[in-house]
Formats: structure tokens, sequence, C-alpha cells
């Protein structure tokens, strides 16, 4: 057989140890004198040894093995009671990748928040325009303050509570004062004096300044100074005036709901499946969600959205067969931001949403976790950052199942 | 004391799935001890596709046990099991032909060893992304051949080919990884 093949294609043989010795004279009188050759044989040599190097650190994951044991009866199914043996693992395993997106988000927009967030205080002179001098100042005495609760018939315990709810919104009201005399323009929890003597009462001489200072710690009183200092910083928080939230320090005062709804329109962006690991899927701009909340406090928001998002699975289920489907799916949305949570003017919010999805007559379960920026701009905010949305599915020959995308996204909100 | 099955032979293992629940439990975790780098390996190199590699490699012995018949002599566990393997990989790619679908592509790269060089690392990734340019045949050939260490012999039995033309398909396969990999080789000799 050596006339069917050229010195170079014996190197091969040889090296596979099916060259006989005919063929590894042939081979070895040509390389002696063919430098060409010689290269080609310590080529052929490193391929071999590759070969052999993957050969032998090729091993099946763990969750592979487990699925083997469960079809073999060695280890239990993951579904049941019974299941935590293998089906816990494999679960976890599953479950690895979100959770530890949502750690990592959680991480960052901490970083983003408290240590990256420039320093908002305004220039002296600045300062000096908005915030009314110590002497010019709007204060209370503690004489005051009892008046004021005899006459709203408040008294013990009672009187406490409400000292701290008129507290609250005299802080607001600070600034209304400028502008005008009516106190009654204040937010919800503000009740009206009842008579003119204790309307005028409220905006006392600065000569009780003192006085009022020395009650500061007092529980339910709230100083000249707190107030000053609050003022402050809620005339520093641009943000703050632009949403018309109460930036009021949390310290101070026990509420602070801003009553607003906002609609949020992102569409998923260039795909990081390199950042995520385990997400697939590149698609550019053909994923949508809308998402609608309400703001309960400056904080916290809740809500639902429906997102329309494509995802890379190639599966069977007991009840169609998936293939790169879209799914639409409701979710329940819990959105996580920060009033004095700055960052090169944007606001940061990490957004967690959890719903069902069907397709192809499968139900699947939807995780969503956003982690980014929202810009106000004029009545809109620009929102950016990215998405991670987990499917879990029950594969016909798999068992529990998941696909995980992940994307940047850029969208649009507005607040009312 | 326990057995040690470790020691056992392939007829040995084979029998014991026949016995009781602990005898059948403790012989197939040692068959797939031996056997499953092989067939993952194989699975993997045949489809790309991780997800349909792991379908196969389950596919393979869940089928193994399903087939498994007392009557049955059993001689050659690797090769048997690369046999439904092989079946199983072979049914899978003419459904996804079938389909117009191609196959996803994302190839298993083995981590490194501790011990192993960059280099070797590095060239087994460039190979594997080269066996896509080989015809299947040529492809199949070469990855029993390299990576599951069967002889010219054993791939023809199992592939139902004279030898001669498996020792052609690898010959070749072998000189067009070389010959794609041109780059790498005047890279490294620098």
């Amino acid at each position: 057989m050596t006339e069917n093949f050229t010195p170079a294609d014996l190197i091969y043989l040889y090296l596979d140890g099916e060259a006989d010795s005919m063929q590894q004279t042939t081979m070895f009188a040509a390389l002696a004198s063919d430098p060409d050759l010689q290269q080609e044989f310590s080529e052929a040599l490193s391929m071999r040894r590759a070969f052999e190097f993957e050969r032998s650190s090729a091993k099946p994951p763990l969750y592979l093995s487990t699925r083997v044991f469960q079809d073999a009866g060695i280890l239990p199914k993951a579904v049941g009671v019974g299941a935590l043996g293998g089906g816990l693992w494999l679960w976890l395993r599953k479950a690895a990748v979100p959770v530890g997106t949502l750690l990592l988000g959680s991480v960052v927009t901490f970083f983003a928040m408290n240590l990256l967030s420039p320093s908002r205080t305004l220039p002296t002179t600045q300062r000096a325009e908005q915030i009314p001098s110590a002497s010019s100042q709007p204060t209370i005495s503690s004489s005051t303050q009892q008046a004021y609760d005899q006459s709203a018939g408040t008294t013990g315990s009672a009187a406490t509570s409400h000292v701290r709810s008129v507290s609250y919104v005299r802080d607001r009201g600070l600034h209304e004062l400028r502008t005008s005399d009516n106190h009654q323009s204040a937010s919800s929890g503000y009740v009206s004096p009842p008579s003119a003597t204790n309307q005028n009462a409220l905006n006392v001489s600065p000569q009780n300044s003192t006085e009022n200072d020395a009650l500061d710690g007092t529980e339910g009183f709230i100083s000249r100074q707190t107030r000053i200092a609050s003022a402050q910083a809620y005339e520093a928080n641009p943000y703050a005036r632009k949403l018309d939230m109460v930036y009021v320090p949390l310290s101070n005062i026990n509420v602070g709901k801003t009553s607003d709804f906002s609609v949020q329109i992102n569409m998923a962006g260039a795909n990081i499946a390199g950042v995520v690991p385990g997400s697939t899927n590149p698609s550019f701009l053909s994923d949508i969600a809308g998402t609608v909340l309400y703001q309960i406090d400056e904080k916290n928001a809740l809500g639902f959205g429906m997102s329309s998002v494509r995802h890379n699975i190639s599966d069977n289920t007991n009840n169609g067969s998936l293939q790169n489907p879209r799914l639409t799916t409701w979710t329940v949305e819990y959105q996580r931001i920060s009033a004095d949570a700055l960052l090169l003017g944007g606001q940061g919010y990490l957004s967690l949403g959890v719903g069902p999805s069907w397709n192809s007559g499968t139900m699947m379960g939807v995780g969503d976790v956003n982690l980014g920026l929202s810009f106000p701009i004029a009545f809109l905010r620009l929102n950016t950052g990215f998405n991670v949305q987990s499917v879990w599915y029950q594969s016909q020959s798999n068992g529990l199942s998941t696909n995980v995308k992940s994307s940047f996204i850029l969208g649009l909100g507005y607040n009312w | 004391m326990a057995a040690d099955y470790s020691t056992y032979t392939e007829a040995e293992l084979y029998a014991l799935l026949f016995g009781s629940k602990s005898e059948k439990d403790a012989g197939f975790q040692e068959i797939y001890d031996r056997t499953s780098s092989r067939i993952f390996m194989y699975c993997r190199k045949i489809l790309g596709s991780s997800h349909a590699a792991d379908d196969a490699f389950q596919e393979t012995y869940a089928l193994f046990l399903k087939s498994a018949s007392p009557d049955k002599e059993m001689t050659n566990l690797p090769a048997f099991l690369i046999r439904i393997a092989r079946n199983v990989c072979l049914r899978m790619r003419q459904r996804t032909q079938q389909h117009g679908e191609v196959m996803f592509s994302e190839h298993f790269f083995a981590a490194p060893a501790e011990t192993s060089s960059m280099e070797q690392a590095e060239l087994a990734k460039l190979l594997t992304m080269a066996l896509d340019m080989l015809p299947d045949d040529q492809r199949e050939a070469l990855i029993l051949q390299a990576y599951e260490d069967m002889s010219y012999q054993e791939i023809a039995d199992m592939m139902n080919v004279p030898m001669t033309t498996v020792r052609n398909w690898i010959v070749r396969a072998k000189r067009k990884l070389r010959e794609a990999l041109e780059q790498y080789w005047l890279d490294y000799r620098k």
C-alpha cells in the first residue's frame, strides 16, 4: 500500500501506529534529507499531543452526570419532595447565573449610589440666594409649638404624633413660605391651624431661635438648624426638585411619599452574552419591554410590566416544540431607587420582575433583572442599563431547564 | 467489605446490571466512570452544539440501559457505547438538517489542566474549530481516531467501510488540519 501514500502521508500513519515496517523505512529515509518534511513531522507531532491533551482533560460536567444518574434511577428526579439529592443541586446550578447577576448588580448599584455620587453642595453665593439667613429664617419656639398643639386639640402621645406631622409639613413649607403665605398649599398631612393667630405664630421672630435650638433632640421636635439643613439638601438636589420629590433625610421624618406614576418603554439593545456567563442569542433592538410603576416612596416603586423577548431555545416539551421562541411575558415589577443616588445627573435603579409566559402550549416561568441609570430630560426620563432575563421550562428530555439572555437596554420613561 | 469494582472486567460489570438494585447501581456507576469522558468527547465533537451534545450524551446511556440484556456478551463496552452514541448523533444531525436549521456553533473547549502547556491548550482549540472544515466522513473518522483512540480497523468496523478508506480519510483530514493552521505554525516558529 506504500505506493498510495506520499512520505508526508506516512508521517500521520506512523504517528497513529498504523504504518508497517516498510512504510516506516520509506518515511525515515525521506525525513533525513527533507527539511520541509521534518517541519511537517514536528507539526504533526504537536497536533497529536494536542489531541491527547484534550482527550485527557475531557470530563462530562456534573449537571450532565446528574441527569444520567437520574435517568438510571440512581439519583431521584428533579421533581417532587424526594428530589433534594440531585434535584436541588441541579436547580442551584441553573439559578446560579441569574442570582449571581443580581448580586453583582446590587454591588455595582451600591457603589454607584454611595461612593461615586458627586457632592451636591451648592456654591456659597448660590446657597445664600436660596436659603434664608439665620436672622430671617422662620423659626418656632417651644411655647408656640405647645400653643399650636393645644389649639389643634392634641395632648400627650397624640400631641407628639401631631407635632411630628406638622414638622414634616413645615420642612417642606420652608420653600413655599418664600413665595406664598398660604400654608394650606402644603402637601397632604398638613392640618390647618384653627386661627389666624396660630397661623402667624408659625412665623415666629428670630429672637426665639435660641430657645428653639435648645429643644433640638426632643422627640417629635425639629429645630431650626435641622430644618435649614434639610432645606439645603432639598435645594441642592436638582433631581428631587425636578420630580417634585420631598427630599428630607429620613432620620428627620418618617414619611416621604410622592404618589408618582411612571411609564417606561425600554428596547433591548446590543447583546452582552460575553458579559453574563451562560447567556446566549445576540439580537439588536429586537426585544421590547414596557413597565407601569407606582412610586410608593422615594426609594420603592411597584407595578407591572410586559415584555416581548426572543430566546435561544431549541427543545421539546411535553406540550410542544420550542424553536427560538419569542416570549411575551407579564411580570410583577418591583423597582428600587434612591432619591439621593445621583451619578452623572442620573438616578440608579434596580428592578426585579417575575411572571409567567406561554409559548407553543408550554407554560414558562420568567425572571427579569434590570440595572441601570435613569436621566431626567425635560419631562421624560432616558433609561440605560442592562437586562438579564431567565426562562424556566420543563424539557421533555432534560427536565427543568433554563435559558438566560442578557442585553443592553435603552428606553424612555414619563412621569406624571 | 465493599467490592472494588474498579478491578472488574467489562463483562463482569455488564453482568452486574442484572443483579440487585445496589449491584446494578454500582455496576452502572463504574461503567459510567470508565466511559463517560470518551462518550462526552465524541458527542461534543460530532454535534458541536453543547445542548444537542448533552442530549445525545444523556440519551446514549439511557439507551444503553434500555438495551441491556443478560443474553448479550459484552467484551468492549466503550465501543458498544460509542456505537450507540453514533446512532443517536446521526439521528439528531439528520433531524436538524431536515428542519433546515444550522447547528448552533458553540464549540466545546476543554479547560487546560494545570500541568498542560498553554500552547497545547491553544492548539487544541484551533484544531476543534478547524474540524468544522472537514467533510463529515473524514471528520468522524478523525474524531474516533484522535479523540477516542480507536484503531483504524475499529473505525472501519464501526463506520462499515473498508480500512483503506478509513486510512485515506484520516490522513487527508490531518493534512487538511495542518494546512488550515498554517498561520499558527508560522507564529509558533517565531
